[in-house]
């Protein structure tokens, strides 16, 4: 496979071969003793049982940049990204992407059905994604008809995220889930 | 669709109470009541099979760490590269100039130690 496909891809293509739900990391993370795998196995497992949690991601501080180690040779620096979370729920709500960027520099443009569901949200541009994703089996099924996608960060999570709170897209890819086939609606 | 059969058998039980018990009563309108208890059927949620399910949340869920926590980095630029071998590099003189303070440790390691300090951060 060419060296620029995206996770997506990469995922779509060897979905077949994972059976039950996975953990998708990156091999340039580091993380101090204080973060181990297990601090988001459990978040994970607590989500998917009481709220239908499709996936967990770690954001961490950023540190930033001394001046004298940047050089202009390189260019610049990654810009930061900004998120929108419900801090009650720990819910990821909005990540504000390149392409969002691209589209409008000025302005952080968020949904009103996102600000009518979660009243009260924070923002922020201090975290970055650590690419360390807790998943559950059926974001296969949603990656597989999004065949478009092919960047794991900067389109499919993104996309997930306003699925949550569009009620159209989550009764599309909610049913999916082990989590709503196995509860049935009493009066 | 489990609850919907043990309904209808329970309407259909109290249908046969009903008839064993006020018979007189219960001839005229036994068909009216039925046709009722049906369209009150039509009503609930369960008949629908679309609705019957509810749909998962899809929650994205977060775990922040805090810089507090210690130092955590994704090592996928330039940037992030030097800054994470400037503190190895920090860690590493510190570490030595703490080792050449116990008499044990042989002098000839000191010789990295100058090195060190003089990597450009």
């Amino acid at each position: 496979m060419a060296s620029c496909v995206g996770t997506c891809t990469l995922l779509r293509h060897f979905a077949h071969r994972i059976q039950e739900d996975f953990v998708l990391l990156s091999c340039d993370f580091i993380s101090p003793p204080s973060l181990p795998l297990s601090i988001l196995l459990n978040r994970f497992r607590a989500d998917s049982g009481s709220h239908g949690s499709i996936a967990t991601t770690c954001w961490y501080h950023t540190t930033k940049l001394d001046k004298a180690a940047s050089s202009e040779e390189w260019g610049p620096a990654a810009p930061s990204t900004s998120i929108v979370w419900d801090d009650a729920s720990g819910t990821l709500l909005h990540i504000d992407t390149t392409n969002d960027l691209d589209r409008n520099s000025d302005e952080l443009e968020l949904g009103m059905s996102m600000l009518s569901k979660y009243t009260r949200v924070r923002l922020s541009s201090n975290y970055q994604d650590s690419h360390v994703y807790v998943c559950r089996h059926s974001i296969l099924d949603a990656l597989l008809e999004k065949k478009h996608l092919d960047s794991f960060r900067e389109e499919f999570v993104p996309w997930l995220c306003k699925v949550q709170y569009q009620e159209v897209k989550r009764a599309k890819y909610g049913h999916g889930t082990p989590y709503s086939s196995q509860r049935w609606y009493f009066p | 669709m489990v609850r919907h059969i043990l309904l209808s058998d329970g309407i259909f039980l109290n249908l046969l109470v009903s008839q064993v018990l006020y018979p007189g009563a219960y001839a005229q309108s036994s068909q009216t009541i039925a046709l009722q208890h049906s369209t009150l059927l039509n009503t609930l949620p369960l008949a629908s099979n679309s609705q019957s399910k509810v749909t998962a949340s899809l929650k994205v869920g977060i775990v922040f760490h805090q810089k507090e926590s210690g130092f955590a980095v994704r090592v996928d630029n330039l940037y992030s590269y030097v800054d994470v071998n400037r503190r190895v590099c920090v860690r590493l003189a510190a570490l030595l100039s703490h080792l050449t303070l116990c008499s044990r440790f042989p002098q000839s390691i000191t010789h990295f130690l100058p090195t060190l300090k003089t990597v450009p951060l």
